[in-house]
This record gives structure tokens, C-alpha cells and sequence, in this order.
């Protein structure tokens, strides 16, 4: 039975093993609050799930700078306008990423997080709601946990299954 | 599911870590410091250097291997990036596939990894990999008779894989004892298997130990393996410790273990166990309070074991424990699964008939 070792061992580990029984679980925070009749936002993300999503480059990266994080505000910026809308009554509103000078960092849950705030101009202060599709390309249990202060309060989860918030 | 009012911002309060304004010198690590004789950087180098299908499926394939380790999980995360859209050309399909499959099973997506072996299968019916996970695959699904199909295909052409194969799935029919022997004794005609095997081999050894109620033994075929075993195994290991009351054990071993790396929610919650029951003041179990106040909040189907554990065992919450119990079963069959679930319908019986 010596014959074993010649097979692809590296493959093998893949095709035997139970599944891990061990995961972890990508979940972003968002804060939608109202200041001056506008929508503001402030996106917590896990700066992994950012490189993962290729934001930082397309190699994978085993650390990164502060310097290379907000060197990279227009591709954040970019992916945001594409993968998050916040619309009103009389339709989208326009985002825009905060000056990097006010983006923060902050520990959450052993992992850590690149706070962005996002300022949103609406036509309306009515009927606001978004639409959310970050990160779900490259996480599939990727979850928005979304605080609304925004006239109604509320908490809600946003995922692949369910990205908009509130439904009218 | 009154768990899932916690409120996010509540949440957020919950001895959150200090907001800090970097400077740019500032460097975050992403992922845990590889050696530098680690076996994955020369794979991560050629992939860098030439994103050829090659070097990604082989780094993608080392992403996988490595996220099976205690700590290492967020590597799936990698390997699914890695792959998000990605086609290969017809001579990579295979390796592709097997990757793919391997992806899904990890999301509990059973029926789809399945689904993508099927043609894999048929066009070659004695894929010895496609086999194997095929088995793997049919056992968590709790189907044995789908796991010994694909166990027999391998009887031609793979003798020591089949034999292992089939031993498992006879245990999982409730042969315990002749499983066991039958096992034992192929490992003893081959005594020098290569590492890969021989953890593969030992992790069914100790699961047949003790379902036979031979929990010393089962954590002795287990234990020379451990340092190379992937996070299941190293579960296993540690819910037998504190079954035998060794707990201490677990707890030196766990957090020499976090001192490295991140833990996986699965293993915190085995060191939060351990630390619980050596009497010593809450740390991890602290820790694992917030993890598990996430994973409520997320609403999550998927692996929902570990919620089950804690509300079983770590904060008492019977009710609580068979409702994500059930949920896990409904998507998970194993051995360890059922009697989660079982353990849960005590817990709440006990609970019923204490309260009358």
C-alpha cells in the first residue's frame, strides 16, 4: 500500500477533511444619522475585507500602511458610489467620502476597522433608504449591521438576500 | 428570538476599543506574520510575480489547506477571493472544481458542492479526490449509503483510500466496534504514513473511540498529530480534555495558541470553556460574549454550533441552545451534531421538569 505516497498529499488534505468547523464572519457597521436635513454616514469596515475586495491593490497583502490606506481614497471612493446608494423621495442622492484627514480606526472584535464617513446630498428629507452591495463579491456571509437615527430609529441587517433598507 | 434585540448600539458600547487617527507611518498587520520559511510565501511570491490559472489554483489550494488550521480561517475568505469569477482553462477545470466544491462545503452549500462534482464524477468516476470529498460531503449530510457509493469507486484503483473511506462510513451506520478494529489494523500494516494520512486516519480513530466511550484513548490517537491537525480535530480534542475532566490542559494549549493567532469563534469558545471551569476570571469568555453578540445580530443560519455550545455551556440558555441546535442540524449530520442537538433536548427537559 506504499503506493499512497505517491498521490497529491497537498489535495488530499482538501478532499478528506470534515469542513473546519472554524470561520470567520465578515460583518461591516453603518450609521446613518441626519444633520442639517442631509443623510451622514459612517461606514465601519474591516480594513481586511477592504484588500480582500482588492481596494488596497490586486495582490494579496499580508499588512499595509496607513500611508497605502488613504493613498487609496479614490478607489474607496469609486466602490462606495458603486456598491452603496442612499436614495430619497425624488431619487439618488450623491456620496461623497469625508477628507481622509477625518478617517479614524477603531478595534472591533480582535479585528480592526477603518471608520468612514460618508456625507450623502439629497433633494428630499423624505423616504431615504439604501442599498447596499459592498463586499459580498468577496465574502458570502459578508453583513451590513445598519443603525438607522435618521428620522424612524432602527437596527436592521442588510445581506446579499436583503440589501435595501428601509422598503417602502 | 428575543437575542436578536440587542441593539447595535448598545453593542458598539460594549467596551469598545478607543477610535484612533493613525499616522501614516502607521502599519496594520493583515493577516498573521508568516515565517519566513512558511510554505505558503513562495507561493504567494510566484502568484504575485505571475498571476498565471497555475499559481493561482496552487495558492488558492494552499489558502484552503492552511484556513483548516486553528486561526488561520480568514484564509477562506482568501481563497474565495481568489477565485470570485474566475475561469480557468479546460486542462485547470479539474483542480478548479475541486477547489470550488471545497469553498461551497466550507459555507455548508452541500447539495451544491455535490452538484458541482457530478459531472466532475462522471466523466471520471474514480477521481480519487472528487471521491473523497463526494464521502465527506454525503457523511455530514447524514447520508452514509451516498458516502460508501463513493467510497467503492476508489476500490480499484486506491485500496488504503478506500478502506479508510469505507471504515468511516461503516462507523456512521453504528458499527462502532467493527469500524474501529478494522481501522486500527490497517494503520498498524502501515505504521510510517505520511503526516496528511495519518492525521486523516487518527481523526476517525478518535472518533470511533469515542463513540465506543473510550475517551482516553480516543485523545490519545489524537494528540501526536495535534500540532499539524486542522481546527476540527483540535475541537475534538478539547471538548474530550474537559469530557475527562483535564482542563486544564486545554487551557494551556488554547492560549499559548492566542498568543499567535486570532481564534476561531469554535476554539475561543473551548478556551472561554476551559478558563470557565479552571475558576479563572472571565478573559476569553468576556471575548466570546461580544463574538457571540455579533453572531446573533448577523442573524446567521450557518454554523450555528457554536451558538449552540455557548447557550448550552458556557451561558445557560436551554431554550435558547435547542433553538440553534436545530438550526445546525437542519443543515449539519454529523455525530457531533446530533448530539448537540441531543444534549439541547436534555438541557430543556431538564429545565421543563425542574420549573414544574
Amino acid at each position: 500500500m506504499k503506493f499512497v505516497v505517491l498521490l497529491s498529499l497537498l489535495i488530499l488534505n482538501l478532499a478528506s477533511l470534515p469542513e473546519a468547523k472554524a470561520h470567520k464572519f465578515s460583518t461591516a457597521y453603518m450609521e446613518v444619522s441626519a444633520e442639517l436635513r442631509q443623510p451622514r454616514l459612517l461606514w465601519k469596515v474591516s480594513l481586511h475585507d477592504l484588500a480582500q475586495a482588492k481596494l488596497f491593490g490586486p495582490q494579496p497583502l499580508t499588512q499595509i500602511s496607513w500611508q497605502q490606506v488613504i493613498a487609496h481614497k479614490e478607489e474607496l471612493t469609486l466602490y462606495i458610489q458603486k456598491h452603496i446608494a442612499f436614495t430619497d423621495k425624488l431619487g439618488s442622492c450623491s456620496l461623497a467620502v469625508a477628507d481622509t484627514s477625518n478617517w479614524r480606526t477603531q478595534q472591533l472584535q480582535q479585528q480592526l476597522y477603518l471608520l468612514l464617513p460618508i456625507d450623502a446630498t439629497c433633494q428630499s428629507p423624505e423616504q431615504w433608504q439604501i442599498g447596499y452591495q459592498a463586499l459580498f463579491e468577496t465574502g458570502h456571509n459578508h453583513k451590513l449591521l445598519l443603525s438607522w437615527q435618521a428620522s424612524d430609529k432602527a437596527q436592521a441587517v442588510l445581506s446579499k438576500d436583503k440589501a435595501i433598507y428601509p422598503e417602502y | 428570538m428575543v437575542w436578536f434585540f440587542v441593539t447595535l448600539l448598545a453593542f458598539t458600547d460594549v467596551s469598545p476599543s478607543a477610535v484612533e487617527q493613525p499616522t501614516g507611518t502607521t502599519v496594520f498587520q493583515m493577516q498573521p506574520e508568516l515565517a519566513d520559511n512558511d510554505n505558503l510565501l513562495p507561493l504567494l511570491k510566484a502568484f504575485q510575480a505571475a498571476p498565471s490559472t497555475t499559481n493561482r489554483l496552487q495558492l488558492a489550494n494552499a489558502y484552503l489547506q492552511r484556513a483548516r488550521r486553528p486561526g488561520w480561517s480568514s484564509y477562506f475568505h482568501d481563497a474565495e477571493a481568489l477565485l470570485a469569477n474566475f475561469q480557468a482553462e479546460p486542462q485547470h477545470r479539474e483542480h478548479l472544481i475541486l477547489l470550488q466544491a471545497d469553498i461551497l462545503q466550507q459555507q455548508h452549500q452541500f447539495t451544491a458542492a455535490l452538484a458541482l462534482l457530478e459531472p466532475l464524477l462522471s466523466a471520471t468516476p474514480h477521481q480519487l479526490q472528487a471521491n473523497l470529498m463526494a464521502a465527506r460531503i454525503h457523511l455530514a449530510l447524514g447520508d452514509t449509503i451516498g458516502a460508501q457509493r463513493a467510497c467503492n469507486r476508489l476500490m480499484r484503483e486506491a485500496l488504503f483510500f478506500f478502506a479508510t473511506c469505507s471504515y468511516e462510513v461503516t462507523g456512521r451506520k453504528g458499527q462502532w466496534s467493527a469500524a474501529y478494529s478494522g481501522l486500527k489494523a490497517l494503520l498498524q500494516q502501515n505504521p510510517d504514513l505520511p503526516a496528511e494520512l495519518a492525521i486523516w486516519t487518527r481523526g476517525i480513530l478518535a472518533e470511533q473511540a469515542e463513540q465506543l466511550g473510550q475517551l482516553d484513548a480516543a485523545v490519545a490517537w489524537l494528540e501526536p498529530i495535534l500540532t499539524e491537525a486542522p481546527t476540527s480535530l483540535w475541537l475534538k480534542w478539547a471538548d474530550l480534555k474537559l469530557a475527562i475532566k483535564q482542563p486544564e490542559a486545554v487551557y494551556q494549549r488554547l492560549v499559548t495558541l492566542a498568543a499567535d493567532v486570532e481564534l476561531e469563534d469554535s476554539l475561543l469558545l473551548r478556551l472561554a470553556l476551559a478558563e470557565q471551569e479552571l475558576g479563572h476570571p472571565s478573559h476569553f469568555g468576556h471575548q466570546l460574549q461580544q463574538q457571540m453578540q455579533v453572531r446573533i445580530l448577523r442573524q446567521d443560519q450557518e454554523h450555528a454550533a457554536d451558538l449552540a455550545h455557548y447557550f448550552l455551556r458556557v451561558s445557560p440558555d436551554p431554550q435558547a441552545a435547542l433553538q440553534w441546535a436545530t438550526i445546525n442540524y437542519n443543515s449539519a449530520r454529523e455525530p457531533d451534531d446530533l448530539a448537540l442537538l441531543t444534549q439541547s433536548r436534555h438541557a430543556v427537559a431538564l429545565l421543563n421538569g425542574g420549573s414544574k
